[in-house]
């Protein structure tokens, strides 16, 4: 008798029932919810709604706004992609070397990441200050600049300003996976390069770099995917998503429309948008990730 | 040859190389740490010392009484500590059934779990805050346990399931033929055998509530629920607030999982490599 109801019990779907309970009252139900409320009349979602179709999708296709912030989204994660990606490389590769300390210097290198996002924000908002930041000042001293820079302050540099903090936080998690993938390439690839008399950037160029091709795609597109859509915090902190809007990302949009100017409707439908695209990347990702296998 | 010999032959060259590296991108946190131990008026001064000597313990005692930091703290980890005890054990056997099962039903699961760690938080905020306003959970901790609940679970599933993956069923095969129950086997030898990954991940659950900003800052107003990082975002802007203070709050803030991490760092990091980008 407890044989049966300890069998049934042990199956997967009793398993994974109190997960998909979860998943649907947090995620799916929510975002139903805010799919809904994208389709409403402006602030008739909280009373029942009013329903007016696509009318905030038209609104938001005609929004230079919108417009801009598309374009900073992008930029912003095809940067901050690639410099994650490349001082991920580079200090995986340092630790690819056999030295002494590398232990150390490993775990040293982790610290960023383990820190939390405020402060990573408050820290950089502090070096890249325009009166006090410690970074104007090691440029003047190195003579890269006669006067001091408006981090943060300048439109034309703050997304770049934002950019450095978030791959600071989030380079360790290139390194640690790259520094795997590498660690698994066989060291017979090396040895029979060696042999053919390669040299060390020939054995990087023609045995590391495919080595690690399958991972870098998964990576690259796993950190696009979060700085696409969940890169917040650090920008919040910092700028706000100013000077003049020149931080304002997708995300940080949606934000500044639900709680400054309580659009919650408008909000929902630009979160959707975030979510769309959010999802055509992950479905980049899921199809790779299944290829590998 | 014994291992001194070994490592006596180790070139200087990349130790010297890889120490400029870290010195250089540590820069950030070095500078935090000791600006949290400095007089405000040495960190205006310029130009700013860069190996400064004139520290101060004290200083960085006294925030503690000169802003509500203990309070954040409290409420910190009282919020991540619960969230983690109701995520661990939904995460655990969630991701028990992810390794040891094959079907439409685990599939389904895993898609769905993979999915929704790539979903925009931002998303999430506009009905939470709308459903949690109409339950009344605005404002209080208990509806911040729940976002940081919803917010970790799935992840934490995940990075456990590259923990039970590393057990070889064998064993609990083994144990089933003998007459252990499935129950018994996950409890008596996949549990046990998989603890190293499972803690690690229990504490990246920890970890991520506590630097959850998002959630928080929106779904908490009354300043007396604040957590650590909304109160620390809010010097950000306020030029009133001394660089020391910011900086002592941000390095007492980072202790809690800076240390939680080094305990689990080993098993952490190969369960990042292994789960969270090849799966």
């Amino acid at each position: 008798m407890t044989g049966v109801l300890m069998r049934s019990l042990a199956s997967p779907q009793m398993l994974l029932a109190p997960i998909m309970v979860a998943l649907g009252l947090f995620y799916f139900g929510p975002i139903a919810f805010g799919m809904w409320a994208s389709l409403q009349a402006e602030s008739a979602a909280m009373t029942g709604g009013r329903f007016v179709g696509l009318e905030h999708y038209e609104s938001l296709a005609h929004d230079p706004r919108f417009h801009a912030s598309l374009w900073i989204t992008v930029v912003f994660t095809l940067s901050t992609v690639l410099a994650t990606y490349a001082v991920g490389l580079a200090t995986a590769l340092l630790l690819a070397q056999r030295f002494r300390g590398r232990e150390i210097v490993g775990s040293a290198l982790l610290i960023p990441w383990t820190m939390p996002l405020v402060v990573v924000a408050v820290v950089w908002g502090w070096l890249l200050d325009y009166q006090f930041g410690a970074v104007n000042y090691v440029l003047r001293q190195l003579g890269l600049i006669d006067r001091s820079v408006g981090f943060l302050t300048d439109p034309d540099l703050a997304l770049w300003s934002v950019g450095i903090a978030q791959v600071w936080r989030m380079f360790p998690l290139a390194m640690v996976t790259l520094l795997a993938a590498i660690k698994a390439i066989p060291l017979e690839l090396y040895e029979a390069a060696a042999i053919d008399g390669a040299g060390r950037w020939h054995a990087f160029r023609f045995v590391t770099l495919p080595g690690i091709r399958s991972t870098t795609a998964a990576l690259m597109l796993l950190i696009g995917i979060w700085a696409f859509g969940r890169a917040f915090t650090i920008i919040f902190v910092m700028t706000g998503g100013g000077p003049a809007a020149a931080t304002e990302t997708l995300v940080i949009q949606t934000y500044v429309e639900a709680f400054r100017y309580f659009r919650l409707e408008r909000a929902s439908a630009l979160g959707t948008i975030v979510l769309l695209l959010s999802t055509i990347l992950t479905m980049l990702y899921l199809r790779l990730r299944r290829d590998q296998v | 040859m014994t291992k001194s010999d070994a490592s006596a032959r180790l070139p200087w060259r990349w130790s010297a190389f890889a120490a400029v590296c870290v010195m250089v991108i540590l820069f950030p946190f070095y500078w935090m740490v000791v600006a949290a131990f400095r007089e405000e008026s040495a960190l205006l001064a310029y130009p700013p010392q860069l190996w400064p000597t004139d520290l101060a313990p004290g200083l960085f005692w006294r925030v503690f009484s000169t802003t509500n930091v203990g309070t954040w703290l409290r409420n910190t980890a009282l919020v991540a500590t619960v969230a983690t005890l109701a995520v661990v054990p939904i995460a655990a056997i969630t991701a028990y059934a992810l390794s040891r099962f094959r079907g439409r039903s685990v599939s389904l699961a895993a898609l769905l779990i993979v999915v929704t760690q790539m979903m925009p938080a931002v998303l999430l905020l506009v009905p939470y805050f709308i459903i949690f306003r109409e339950l009344g959970l605005l404002d209080g901790l208990g509806g911040l346990i729940l976002a940081n609940f919803a917010w970790t679970l799935p992840v934490t599933a995940w990075l456990m399931r590259s923990a039970f993956d590393g057990v070889p069923t064998e064993l609990e095969e083994a144990a089933m033929v003998d007459g252990c129950g499935r129950f018994g086997a996950l409890w008596r030898i996949a549990v046990p055998l998989a603890m190293p990954g499972l803690v690690a991940s229990a504490v990246f659950a920890f970890i991520s509530s506590w630097d959850e900003y998002f959630f928080a800052r929106t779904l908490i107003s009354d300043s007396a629920n604040w957590v650590v990082s909304v109160g620390l975002g809010s010097f950000s802007g306020d030029y009133a607030t001394s660089w020391q203070k910011v900086m002592a709050v941000a390095t007492i803030s980072t202790l809690p999982p800076a240390i939680l991490f080094l305990f689990v760092q080993r098993a952490f990091v190969e369960n990042v490599s292994a789960g969270g980008v090849k799966g």
